[in-house]
């Protein structure tokens, strides 16, 4: 997908690695977010995409449940920008959707939107994107498969080395799934 | 007689100095993260008590206006302001790169510059000469390491880092000239001289709010290019 | 400490979201000043010191509001009672800034310094509008990124019984008004054409309707909105369609009041928030209420956004119950911890 948005700068050790898997179901979305979460290494940050209705809050509530947060505190932080679930470890929740120009990111300390203790997932992550230039991403869009109401693809890209786990597990869920 | 107040919260510290009658009347150079807020007040109360003054006393503030944490920045001008809006005092604002050069007193015909490194690649430095004070040769700028080198070249530095240095390579500051340092910290008492000597170029005002400075534009330049 | 005054004036900052807000209040409920900076369309208002009208400028704009309000009040720093402040939720750094201002203020005028709790403070707009709450009630506070109902047994007193698991209510009225072109937030154009047009025939989603519990979700439904403009292209009448969806929307937040309201029993309902300025809510909540036999209230569209007349509410309040918080008071960008 071209569309979707991209860092330059080095994957890291290992090179970049992209895995796609097909979910059937909003229930099988969040099998895949359960083992994401359980498999994010430390201080990951996580840029998704997909338009509305795409599975992205299915997706990142499941995360955020392997990470150990109560999915029911995952709620939308379009006009909070952050929310900070207290962990350990303590999840940042960003969306940007409301951000127009990048410009305005200007206006925030790194620290207020990108988690210097744990993980950091980011939803319409284009306003930061200039400001995320040489960091080790994991992209993860999210996209209808088809005409089915209920199924989704689910893109992940990042460093080979850094998410080796979180691949590893995106595979077996996929073999899981056939 | 002046009676002053410095309010520094640039950075991972809570700098403050209080001046009694033209003499320095105490200091606080506190590490304090972002808990800034929670503390100021405390601190500045505690301060001017221990100097024998109120708050109703002061006749200026001098606060540091940036480049550095922003919402520490923003802390620190939104008491400065605060004060000076409620007791109908002048706020002055320094920036944070004058109070690193001020931290050293080189030859009047010695050109320096002073760097500051905020987060990973990204620098801000200015050029000075010394005249009483830290004179700027232009505007701060912000810029990487690659390009600091070419402005720089090999005249010395005052640098400062609020990141701890990379845990494996070298720190990238180490590669410049370091100047010898009349005191350790750019601390709020340092701020205090600067914005006295600014307050006396002009006594009478007019005194405008200080602003705020953020500059980040550079991550946007390269990002547009 | 002085004695409390009887009929104490007293001032409130907000910094909790995008715009900055100040009030200052006489007693419990005469508003003598209640500024937003975005209010201010003309720069020379501002008395020559003119902020970059934007949004989270809060440090730029708070000194010239200040000023301001003072003036409109017509009252100087000296005569203040208090000094009150939002410190949850929103976005820290924000929060911060009106934080500082706010303890400095206090700390300056040798004045009690009062944190208030942004959410708590919506419904007490109602205060303002209509006179004290009878207690036990019960809130819908449909703002910016919460849609929550709140059993209120007293003054401080709250709970949360009720809250949205995904989107807020006026997230997506806001993020479906986009899909259609309207301008962030989408919510005033939404009930315009909800107020003026029929709605279609298609029935969308009602989430969590059957479900027994209080939460809300409004997720699916927007994506719901999604699928069917999708679906129909470009022969869509805009009006009949958000009009459609908007009777969702309110469905679902009537059904779960009134539950809510079986539940706990209350002397009065009362609906808050930037969703509750909406004239079509507002209609159909009156007559869901008094259907149930409920006594409903709703503030002034002026009161119902974001701003500090009822942060000063809540704090007068919190005044003469001798409630203070001292100079080392923190924000906080979550509601719930």
């Amino acid at each position: 997908m071209s569309d979707g948005p991209s860092v330059t700068g080095g994957p890291g050790v290992g090179g970049s690695r992209c895995a796609a898997i097909e979910l059937e179901s909003p229930t099988a979305t969040r099998r895949a977010g359960l083992a994401m979460g359980r498999t994010l290494p430390d201080r990951a940050l996580v840029l998704f995409s997909g338009e509305m209705g795409s599975g992205k809050t299915t997706l990142i509530k499941a995360i955020c449940e392997g990470l150990g947060i109560a999915p029911e505190t995952v709620i939308s932080p379009t006009y909070t920008l952050v929310n900070i679930y207290p962990g350990p470890p303590p999840v940042y929740h960003v969306d940007l959707f409301r951000i127009e120009k990048p410009e305005a990111m200007l206006e925030l300390d790194r620290d207020d939107w990108i988690n210097p203790g744990g993980p950091t997932l980011i939803e319409w992550p284009e306003a930061a994107l200039p400001l995320l230039e040489g960091e080790s991403v994991l992209q993860v869009r999210m996209a209808h498969a088809g005409n089915d109401a209920l199924r989704r693809t689910l893109e992940a890209e990042g460093g080979a080395a850094l998410f080796a786990a979180l691949f590893q597990a995106l595979e077996r869920e996929d073999a899981a799934q056939e | 007689m002046t009676h002053a107040l410095a309010i520094d919260t640039t950075s991972d510290y809570l700098s403050l100095a209080v001046l009694k009658g033209e003499r320095p009347a105490g200091s606080r150079y506190l590490p304090c993260g972002v808990k800034a807020t929670q503390i100021v007040i405390q601190e500045i109360d505690g301060l001017l008590t221990g100097a024998g003054l109120t708050a109703h006393d002061l006749e200026l503030i001098v606060v540091a206006v940036g480049p550095g944490s922003f919402t520490g920045t923003r802390i620190g001008m939104a008491a400065a302001a605060t004060f000076g809006q409620v007791l109908a005092r002048p706020v002055i604002g320094v920036d944070t790169l004058q109070l690193l050069a001020a931290q050293t007193e080189p030859a009047a015909d010695v050109t320096f510059h002073a760097l500051l490194n905020c987060a990973r690649d990204e620098v801000y430095h200015a050029a000075y000469r010394w005249n009483g004070v830290p004179v700027a040769l232009g505007p701060i700028a912000m810029t990487t390491f690659g390009e600091l080198h070419r402005v720089v070249g090999e005249a010395p530095v005052v640098a400062r880092r609020f990141d701890p240095a990379p845990a494996n390579g070298e720190d990238p500051l180490s590669r410049f000239d370091p100047m010898p340092l009349r005191r350790p910290h750019p601390d709020a008492e340092l701020l205090l001289e600067l914005g006295l000597a600014r307050y006396r170029e002009h006594p009478a005002g007019p005194f405008p709010l200080p602003q705020p400075i953020y500059l980040k534009s550079e991550a946007f330049r390269k990002w547009r290019r | 400490m002085a004695p409390l005054a009887s009929d104490p004036l007293g001032l409130a900052i907000d910094t909790t979201f995008d715009d900055t807000s100040v009030a200052i209040l006489r007693g419990k409920r005469e508003v003598l000043a209640n500024l937003t900076l975005s209010q201010f369309k003309d720069h020379e208002e501002f008395g020559g010191v003119v902020p970059e009208r934007a949004s989270r400028k809060h440090l730029e704009a708070i000194q010239p509001l200040l000023a301001q309000a003072l003036t409109r009040a017509g009252v100087g720093f000296g005569e203040l009672d208090y000094v009150a402040v939002s410190t949850v939720p929103g976005l820290l750094g924000s929060i911060l800034v009106g934080l500082t201002v706010a303890k400095s203020l206090a700390y300056l005028l040798a004045r009690p310094l009062i944190g208030i709790n942004h959410i708590e403070a919506h419904p007490y707009a109602n205060v303002l509008a209509h006179g004290e709450l009878p207690f036990p009630a019960l809130h819908l506070v449909a703002a910016g990124g919460h849609t929550l109902l709140i059993h209120q047994t007293g003054h401080f007193q709250w709970s949360i019984v009720g809250r949205s698991v995904d989107d807020a209510a006026g997230e997506c009225v806001d993020k479906v008004a986009k899909m259609f072109g309207h301008a962030m937030p989408g919510g005033p154009a939404v009930d315009r054409l909800a107020l003026t047009h029929a709605p279609a025939a298609h029935r969308f989603p009602r989430p969590m309707l059957n479900d027994p519990g209080l939460d809300f979700s409004f997720s699916g439904l927007k994506t719901a909105v999604l699928y069917y403009r999708r679906d129909h292209g470009g022969d869509l009448e805009e009006g009949p369609v958000l009009s459609a969806f908007f009777d969702a929307v309110i469905e679902v937040l009537i059904v779960k009041t009134l539950r809510a309201a079986r539940r706990f029993r209350p002397k009065a309902v009362t609906v808050s928030g930037g969703l509750a300025a909406s004239q079509k809510l507002r209609a159909a909540f009156e007559a869901a209420a008094a259907e149930a036999g409920l006594r409903l209230l709703y503030p002034p569209p002026e009161l119902c956004t974001d701003n500090a007349a009822m942060v000063a509410c809540l704090a007068a309040h919190r005044y003469a119950a001798g409630r203070f918080d001292d100079l080392t008071l923190d924000g906080r960008p979550n509601l719930l911890d």
